[in-house]
C-alpha cells in the first residue's frame, strides 16, 4: 500500500460510480443520528473549556472543508489558507463593524470576497503543480501577512481591531442568548449552535460538489490533469473554481473565527496556521467531509488534553520559558507533528478511515456470515 | 554612490548566505524529489549547536560538531521518513516535511528556549575601509567562504564519481538504479550535503546581527524565493536567486524605508517570486519540465 | 564454467494484491550466446527483465516464487547494485539515458558501480566505444538532445561500462528506422563476439531471431514456446503471429 494522500475514498470503492448498497441504506440514518448528537452536545458537555474547544473545531472544520476540495478532490497543494482566512475576517469586520451590517450580510460577503481572492490567485496557481505550487502558495501567505500589518486603516495594524459581532434579535451571541431576564443559552451554547449551523451548510455544499459534475472534474484533474484536458474537461477553469471555492470556505472560517474571538490581529494569520489546516485535512482523512471535522477536533482538542495531562507529568511545565525546557504547548506541537507523520506513514486515509474500521470490519463479518 | 556600494556589499554577503541555503533546497529537490520545507529548521539547528558548543570548544571544532549533529538529524529524517514515502504524492511529501519542520522547531525551543542567544561568528567584528565603503570582516568572510564552498561543490558534482552518480540519480532515477547506483544512498547523500550547507549558512546568518533566535528558521525561508526565482532544479539559479534576494533585501532596507511601513524589503522577494512564476513558471535557469514534478 | 550466464527457475511475479504478471517462468541464457524473449505487448517481457535486474520493486512488483541465478549464484533477493557488481548490466526499455548529462557523463555513470581508477575507466570507455564508434564525436553533447538511434547506442554503451558478463537489452530496436535497426543488430553481434551473454527482449522478432541462438515466447505471463531460434523462425505459427506484424507493432506504444 503506497501512501497516496490524494486518493482517499475512491480506494475503498469497487469502481467509480458503484457504491456498496449497504452504504447507501445506512447513510441517511447515520447522518441524522450524528446531527442529533451534535445538537445535544451543549446539553451534555458542561465544561466551558471543552465547549470552547468544540466551537473552535467547528469553525476550523469549515476551513478544512475548503482544503478537502482544493487538495483532496482537485489535488492542488495549497499552503495559502492563512492568506484567505483574513480576507474573510477583515471583510466581515469592515462590513459588520465599520458599516454596521448584520451577520447575514457579512458572512456571505466574507465568502464571496475571499473566493474572488482565490480566483485572482488562480491564474498563477493553475500553471504550476506539486512542489512548485506549494512554494508559490507559501509566498502568498508572507505577502498577505505583510499587507495586513501595513493596511492599518482596515486591520488596526499590529495592535489589531474589533471583529464583526454575530447579532441575532438584537443580541450579541458573545453575551449568550436571553429571553427577558433569563439566559436561554450561554455564550458557548449559542456559539456552538451558530457555528454548527454554518458548518452544516458548508458540509452540504461540499457533499453536493463532490457528487456533481464539478466534483468529478476535480477528481479527473487530480488524477491526471493532462488526460482530463484530452477528454474535454477545461483544466484551467476547473482548477480556478477549486481555488475559488476553497478560499471562500477559508474566508467564512476566518470571519467566524474573528467573530468568536471578538478581536483580530495580523499576527494570527501566520504560515503555521496554513500548515495546521492542511494537517487537519490529512489527519482527518484527505478529501472526506467527516474527516474535516475529525481532523479539526483532533487539532483543537489535543493541546487541551496535553495541557490537562501535563499537570500530572512532572517534567512538563505549563508556560513558555526563555531558557528552554519542555512545556505543554511545545509538547503538543511535537505530538501534532508526530500525528501528521504517523498518519502519512501508516494510515494515509486518516482518522476517518481509522474510525470506520471497526464498522467496516463488523459489516464484512456480517456479510460473510450471511453468505 | 558610497551608500549604494556599501549596501551592495552587504547585499552580496547576505545573498551568498541565501545562495547556500537555496543550494541545499535544490540539491534535495534534485537528489530526492522532495522540496524540504524543514530545511529552514536545519539552519536553525546548525546555528544553535554552534552557539551551544562555543563556550567549550574552539570555533572550528564547534562548527564541525554542528555539522555532525545537523547532518545526522537530516540523515535520520531522510531515512525514517522520506525514504518510506518515496512513492507518495507531492502533497504527502510536502506535508511530511512541514510536519518535520514543526517537530524540529519545537525541539529547538525545548532545548534552547524562546529567548535570543549571543553569537560570536567565525571572525571578529573589525572592518576594512576601501575609499568610503566600510567592509566588515564578517561580510568578507561570508563572501570568501561561500565562494570556496561553491567551488568545492562544483568540483564534487563535476569531477567525482559520487557527484556524477548523484546527478545521474537526479536526472533519471530508475536508469540510475539500473546502472547499479544505490539510489537510496544518493537520497541520503543529497540530504547530508544540504544539511552541511545549512550549517555553513547558519553561522553567517547568525553573524549579521550577532544573535541567534528561534525565528532564524523563518529567516532562512527567505531562500525559498531565491530557489523559485532561479529554478527549482538549477544550481546556477540558486546562486543567482540568492544574490538577487540578498540585494533586494539590503537595498530595499536602505532605500525604501519611507514606503510601506519600512518593511517592504521583507516581502519584495516574495513578490518578485510570484512575478517570476507568472512569467517563467520553471524559474530563470530551471528546465521546462520541472513544474510537472 | 559449466553453469549458464543467467538462469531463471520457476519464477512467478505479481503486482499489487491481485494481478499475477508471471507464472512459473523457466529461462536460461548459456554463456556467450544471444537468447531472445518474444511476445506481444503486456505479455510480461518487461516484468521478467525487471525481475532479473532487480528493479521490480520500483514498479510495485513482488517475486512470489522461483529463483534468478547469475553465473551460478542466487541473486533473487539482491539489490540492483549487487547484481551489477556481479556482472549484470542492462539497457532499459525506451533507452532512458540521463537527459541532462553529457554523453561522456552518461558513460561514466555506467561505470560508477566498479569504482574505477582513472586508467581503468579509460580502458572501459575505450572498450565500450570500440563497439559504438558513433559516440566518439558526441561525447560533449547532452544526451537529451541525441537522436533515438544515438540514445540507444548510448544506453548500450553505458551498460557496457560496467564490463558485464550478461547484458539485458529491452526493446533496443523500438521506434528506430530500419537502417538504424541494422546498425544496432550489428552492434549486438559485435558485443556477443567479445564473449558477453545477451538476453534480448524484442518485438521485432525477425531481427531478434536472426541473431539469437535460442528463443522463448511469452504470452500472458507464461512461456508458451521455446527452442532453437532457427526452429522458431521456421515455425508457421510464430511467423504468422510475430514476424508478419512486427513492423506495425514496433511503432506502437510499449507495455
Amino acid at each position: 500500500m503506497t501512501a497516496t494522500v490524494s486518493t482517499p475514498e475512491t480506494t475503498a470503492e469497487v469502481a467509480p460510480g458503484f457504491r456498496r448498497p449497504s452504504q447507501r441504506r445506512r447513510g441517511p440514518w447515520a447522518v441524522a443520528a450524528w446531527v442529533v448528537l451534535m445538537l445535544a452536545v451543549p446539553l451534555l458537555v458542561s465544561s466551558d473549556q471543552w465547549m470552547g474547544v468544540g466551537i473552535f473545531a467547528l469553525i476550523a472544520a469549515v476551513g478544512v472543508l475548503g482544503i478537502q476540495i482544493v487538495m483532496g478532490l482537485a489535488g492542488q497543494v495549497s499552503i495559502a489558507t492563512a492568506a484567505f482566512m483574513p480576507i474573510g475576517a477583515y471583510t466581515a469586520a469592515w462590513l459588520g463593524v465599520d458599516h454596521g451590517q448584520p451577520f447575514w450580510v457579512w458572512l456571505p460577503a466574507s465568502a464571496v470576497v475571499a473566493g474572488i481572492g482565490g480566483a485572482l490567485f488562480a491564474p498563477i496557481a493553475v500553471r504550476m503543480r506539486g512542489h512548485y505550487l506549494g512554494v508559490a502558495t507559501l509566498g502568498l501567505v508572507f505577502i498577505a501577512s505583510y499587507v495586513w500589518e501595513v493596511w492599518t486603516d482596515l486591520t488596526g495594524g499590529s495592535g489589531g481591531r474589533v471583529a464583526a459581532p454575530v447579532v441575532i434579535n438584537g443580541q450579541d451571541l458573545l453575551d449568550g442568548y436571553w429571553s427577558g431576564d433569563t439566559q436561554v443559552l450561554t455564550l458557548f451554547q449559542a456559539w456552538w449552535y451558530f457555528a454548527f449551523a454554518v458548518l452544516l451548510v458548508a458540509m452540504v455544499v461540499t457533499w453536493n460538489i463532490k457528487r456533481s459534475r464539478l466534483g468529478r472534474a476535480f477528481m479527473a484533474v487530480r488524477d491526471k490533469d493532462l488526460a482530463a484536458g484530452v477528454v474535454g474537461i477545461p483544466v484551467t477553469r476547473t482548477k480556478t473554481t477549486a481555488f475559488a471555492i476553497s478560499s471562500a470556505f477559508a474566508g467564512v472560517s476566518g470571519s467566524l473565527l474573528a467573530a468568536y474571538m471578538g478581536y483580530v490581529t495580523p499576527a494570527q494569520w501566520s504560515l503555521t496556521l496554513s500548515i495546521d489546516f492542511i494537517a487537519m485535512a490529512v489527519i482527518g482523512g484527505a478529501g472526506t467531509i467527516a474527516g474535516a471535522l475529525l481532523g479539526a477536533l483532533f487539532y483543537k482538542a489535543m493541546p487541551e488534553a496535553v495541557n490537562w495531562l501535563s499537570t500530572y507529568v512532572p517534567f512538563v511545565s505549563q508556560d513558555a520559558k526563555v531558557d528552554g525546557g519542555l512545556t505543554a504547548p511545545l509538547l503538543s506541537q511535537m505530538l501534532f507533528g508526530a500525528a501528521i507523520l504517523l498518519v502519512l506513514l501508516f494510515e494515509p486515509r486518516g482518522l476517518n478511515a481509522l474510525v470506520r474500521r471497526p464498522f467496516h470490519w463488523a459489516r464484512t463479518r456480517r456479510e460473510r456470515s450471511a453468505r | 554612490m558610497t551608500l549604494f556600494l556599501q549596501l551592495g556589499f552587504q547585499g552580496v554577503a547576505l545573498g551568498m548566505v541565501y545562495a547556500l541555503i537555496a543550494l541545499g533546497f535544490v540539491i534535495m529537490t534534485k537528489g530526492s524529489n522532495t522540496f524540504n520545507f524543514a530545511h529552514g529548521e536545519f539552519v536553525a539547528v546548525g546555528a544553535y549547536v554552534v552557539v551551544a558548543l562555543m563556550p567549550h570548544l574552539p570555533y572550528w571544532m564547534a562548527f564541525i560538531g554542528s555539522v555532525v549533529v545537523t547532518v545526522t538529524l537530516a540523515l535520520v529524517a531522510e531515512r525514517l521518513l522520506l525514504r518510506r514515502l518515496v512513492s507518495a504524492s507531492p502533497t504527502a511529501l510536502i506535508l511530511a516535511t512541514l510536519a518535520l519542520a514543526v517537530i524540529v522547531h519545537a525541539l529547538v525551543l525545548v532545548v534552547w528556549g524562546v529567548g535570543t542567544k549571543g553569537s560570536a561568528g567565525p571572525v571578529g567584528s573589525g572592518t576594512v575601509e576601501i575609499g568610503d565603503v566600510v567592509l566588515t570582516y564578517s561580510g568578507i568572510a561570508t563572501i570568501g567562504t561561500s565562494i570556496l564552498v561553491l567551488l568545492a561543490l562544483l568540483v564534487f558534482f563535476r569531477w567525482t564519481s559520487y557527484g556524477l552518480a548523484l546527478r545521474a540519480t537526479a536526472s533519471h532515477q530508475e536508469a540510475a538504479a539500473a546502472q547499479g547506483i544505490d539510489v537510496g544512498r544518493m537520497f541520503a547523500l543529497s540530504w547530508g550535503i544540504a544539511a552541511a550547507l545549512a550549517v555553513v549558512a547558519s553561522i553567517f546568518l547568525a553573524s549579521f546581527p550577532r544573535i541567534v533566535s528561534p525565528t532564524i528558521g523563518l529567516v532562512a525561508l527567505a531562500a525559498i524565493p531565491a530557489v523559485v526565482i532561479g529554478g527549482l532544479d538549477s544550481f546556477v539559479g540558486a546562486v543567482v536567486g540568492g544574490l538577487v534576494v540578498g540585494l533586494i533585501q539590503v537595498l530595499g532596507a536602505g532605500y525604501l524605508t519611507d514606503y510601506g511601513g519600512g518593511r517592504l524589503h521583507e516581502v519584495l522577494p516574495y513578490v518578485l517570486m510570484l512575478v517570476v512564476l507568472v512569467l517563467r513558471p520553471y524559474g530563470l535557469f530551471g528546465s521546462r519540465g520541472i513544474e510537472r514534478v | 564454467m559449466s553453469e549458464p550466464a543467467l538462469a531463471v527457475t520457476d519464477l512467478s511475479v505479481r503486482y499489487g494484491a491481485a494481478a499475477t504478471a508471471l507464472t512459473g517462468i523457466d529461462l536460461m541464457v548459456p554463456r556467450g550466446e544471444i537468447v531472445t524473449l518474444l511476445g506481444p505487448n503486456g505479455a510480461g517481457k518487461s516484468t521478467l527483465m525487471r525481475a532479473v535486474s532487480g528493479l521490480l520493486h520500483v514498479h510495485g512488483g513482488v517475486i512470489t516464487s522461483g529463483r534468478v541465478e547469475l553465473l551460478g549464484s542466487d541473486v533473487t533477493s539482491d539489490r540492483p547494485a549487487a547484481r551489477v557488481r556481479r556482472g549484470l548490466a542492462q539497457a532499459l526499455e525506451g533507452r532512458q539515458v540521463f537527459p541532462d548529462l553529457t554523453v561522456a557523463e552518461n558513460l561514466a555513470a555506467g561505470g560508477h558501480v566498479r569504482r574505477y581508477r582513472k586508467a581503468q575507466a579509460r580502458e572501459a570507455l575505450e572498450r565500450a566505444l570500440s563497439h559504438l564508434p558513433r559516440l566518439h564525436d558526441l561525447m560533449d553533447r547532452k544526451a537529451g538532445y541525441l537522436s533515438g538511434g544515438e540514445q540507444q547506442m548510448l544506453a548500450i554503451g553505458r551498460a557496457l561500462m560496467s564490463q558485464p558478463t550478461v547484458l539485458l537489452l529491452d526493446e533496443p530496436s523500438l521506434g528506430l528506422a530500419p537502417k538504424i535497426v541494422e546498425t544496432v543488430r550489428d552492434i549486438i553481434l559485435d558485443i556477443r563476439d567479445e564473449g558477453t551473454s545477451i538476453l534480448l527482449v524484442e518485438q521485432n522478432a525477425a531481427m531478434a531471431l536472426s541473431i539469437a541462438q535460442h528463443g522463448y515466447v511469452l504470452e500472458s505471463g507464461r512461456i508458451v514456446r521455446s527452442g532453437a531460434a532457427a526452429d522458431l523462425r521456421d515455425d508457421d505459427e510464430i511467423a504468422a503471429l510475430y514476424l508478419g506484424v512486427s513492423a506495425s507493432e514496433g511503432a506502437g506504444s510499449h507495455a
